[in-house]
């Protein structure tokens, strides 16, 4: 048998070719034949995360699911208007803010109305921003109006191992715990600072040696929850969606009976805590205030106090 | 050493010493900057790098005649591109922990230097049986260097071992402070370089 010549051109040609085509069909069956499995370790990972915020941390991986159904008691995604978009009940993944993918937070608002380690009613906000070297994301866990943090966790891309990583520590995440969330201005003051300059309660100790991831999280919080508190303040100020049904006695209307609505006590919300959404939106009170969406966007705003008068005003 | 042949036994423990990858051959510099400011991860990328470079080697070896000459460079990638993207997709679904810590670091193994570096200068003109001890050996190699350097960086830098604090408080009490030099990438260039300085000094003894 003759020799192949292996430089010549056809033959060089026809091997890249093939090489090309076996190795591209054997990625494409692993990727395929693994995707399940990965797909259910990712789920897993993104659960774990959420019950770090809420203090649920140390749980062995089999465990996770149970404790995930027995902490989150239903979600909801609201977009930037505080309309639901989708929502789910408890024990349900597939559908509802778990499905909303980080790069998405910012123009989907994914909400998780949970219960902490020791019993607390919460609100778990998912946020995102970027560190030194790529993107940050993490899970803020406040109670439902929205005051105070009850527990953080973090997480990061490619931050500098042992510097920047730390942020995705305990140590780290459980200065968060305890602190407020809004200013005297009644903006989000929730930040994190140099460590050693904290002026306030709302400033928590940055890592030392990794300023820019610190600050790049400091401004993922900041951000990150100022944007959520316009999207509830709306959700809060109006009812103005149909979709309360399913979220009827947990999220919104609680959240309503406590944030801007203790002051339009005697108004609508009152019954909105109680009934309650479904009535409202048929109910002639809450839908004038949708028309008058600048009147509640102004609450949104004006943090609720003045809300009450703007309401009754116009 | 009954089992292995001679050259098979030098490919396999040269590079551990006397060739080493790292402070001989000075490849893989860059990836020995980026994982060793703790150890764990230094341990973790010494072994990919081992399972990477031994079956790289091997497969190479084993195609290495019919492999055409002017595109024998981007053969070797693609060989060891699908190779990384593989085990990265079996950790990820395996191992989960493990391919999150290693993040970004596995796809950086397919431009570490050692790959590139034994698949042309021994898997395409050795067997593939002393290719694949070669690669075991280097990756070995570049492995210890990892793992030394990793140790010194966070026993001084943060004062622990796999995340375990182990520079007691009462030393922290009476002034003792970790190093923030140690923990910057720069710091392992000086620490490569001081081994490299040790390792020379011992082997000019040995000849």
């Amino acid at each position: 048998m003759a020799k192949i010549n292996t430089n010549s051109n056809v033959y060089t040609i026809v091997y890249a070719s093939v090489m090309v085509i076996l190795v591209a069909f054997l990625l494409a069956y692993v990727s395929s034949s693994l995707k399940e499995k990965q797909e259910a370790n990712v789920a897993i990972d993104k659960k774990t995360q959420i019950l770090a915020a809420l203090n649920v941390r140390g749980i062995d991986k089999a465990d996770v699911q149970t404790q995930y159904n027995e902490h989150i008691l239903s979600t909801v995604v609201l977009d930037k208007d505080g309309n639901i978009i989708d929502q789910s009940e408890q024990g349900v993944d597939s559908i509802g803010a778990f499905k909303v993918d980080t790069k998405e937070i910012g123009e989907k608002f994914p909400v998780y109305m949970a219960e902490t380690a020791d019993g607390k009613e919460a609100l778990v906000l998912p946020v995102k921003g970027r560190g030194l070297w790529g993107g940050l994301w993490g899970y803020i866990a406040v109670t439902p109006d929205m005051q105070t943090v009850l527990g953080a966790y973090f997480n990061h891309e490619s931050e500098t191992a042992g510097l920047g990583a730390l942020i995705k520590e305990e140590p780290f995440q459980s200065q968060f715990a305890g602190r407020p969330v809004f200013g005297e201005d009644g903006k989000v003051a929730l930040t994190v600072v140099k460590k050693g300059t904290s002026e306030s309660a709302a400033q928590v100790d940055g890592v030392t040696g990794a300023t820019l991831t610190s600050k790049g999280t400091g401004e993922m919080v900041q951000s990150g929850l100022q944007a959520y508190a316009d999207v509830l303040a709306k959700v809060q100020g109006c009812g103005k969606h149909e979709g309360c049904h399913g979220q009827a006695q947990q999220g919104c209307c609680q959240e309503q009976a406590q944030g801007c609505c203790q002051e339009q006590a005697q108004g609508c919300c009152q019954e909105q805590a109680q009934g309650c959404c479904q009535e409202q939106a048929q109910q002639g009170c809450c839908q004038e205030q949708t028309e008058q969406s600048d009147c509640c966007q102004e609450q949104a705003q004006h943090e609720c106090q003045s809300g009450s008068e703007c309401c009754g005003q116009e | 050493m009954s089992i292995l042949s001679k050259s098979a036994h030098e490919a396999l423990v040269k590079p551990l010493n006397l060739d080493n990858p790292v402070v001989v051959q000075i490849l893989g510099i860059c990836s020995a900057l980026a994982v060793t400011s703790q150890l764990e991860p230094a341990i973790v990328m010494g072994l990919s790098v081992t399972v990477i470079t031994a079956f790289s080697n091997l497969i190479i070896s084993l195609i290495r005649k019919s492999i055409p000459n002017r595109i024998r460079i981007i053969v070797q990638l693609v060989v060891v591109a699908s190779l990384v993207t593989i085990v990265s997709q079996v950790l990820k679904a395996f191992a989960y922990d493990v391919s999150v810590q290693l993040s970004v670091y596995v796809g950086l193994i397919i431009t570490n230097c050692i790959l590139m570096g034994r698949l042309e200068a021994f898997a395409m003109m050795n067997g593939p049986w002393e290719s694949f001890l070669d690669g075991i050996g280097n990756g070995v190699g570049y492995a210890i260097i990892l793992v030394i350097v990793g140790f010194v960086r966070e026993l001084l830098g943060s004062g622990s071992l796999f995340g375990f604090q182990v520079i007691p408080d009462a030393c922290y009490n009476i002034g003792y402070m970790n190093n923030g030099m140690m923990t910057m990438p720069a710091m392992s260039l000086i620490i490569v370089g001081c081994v490299i300085w040790a390792h020379r000094s011992m082997n000019k003894e040995a000849k």
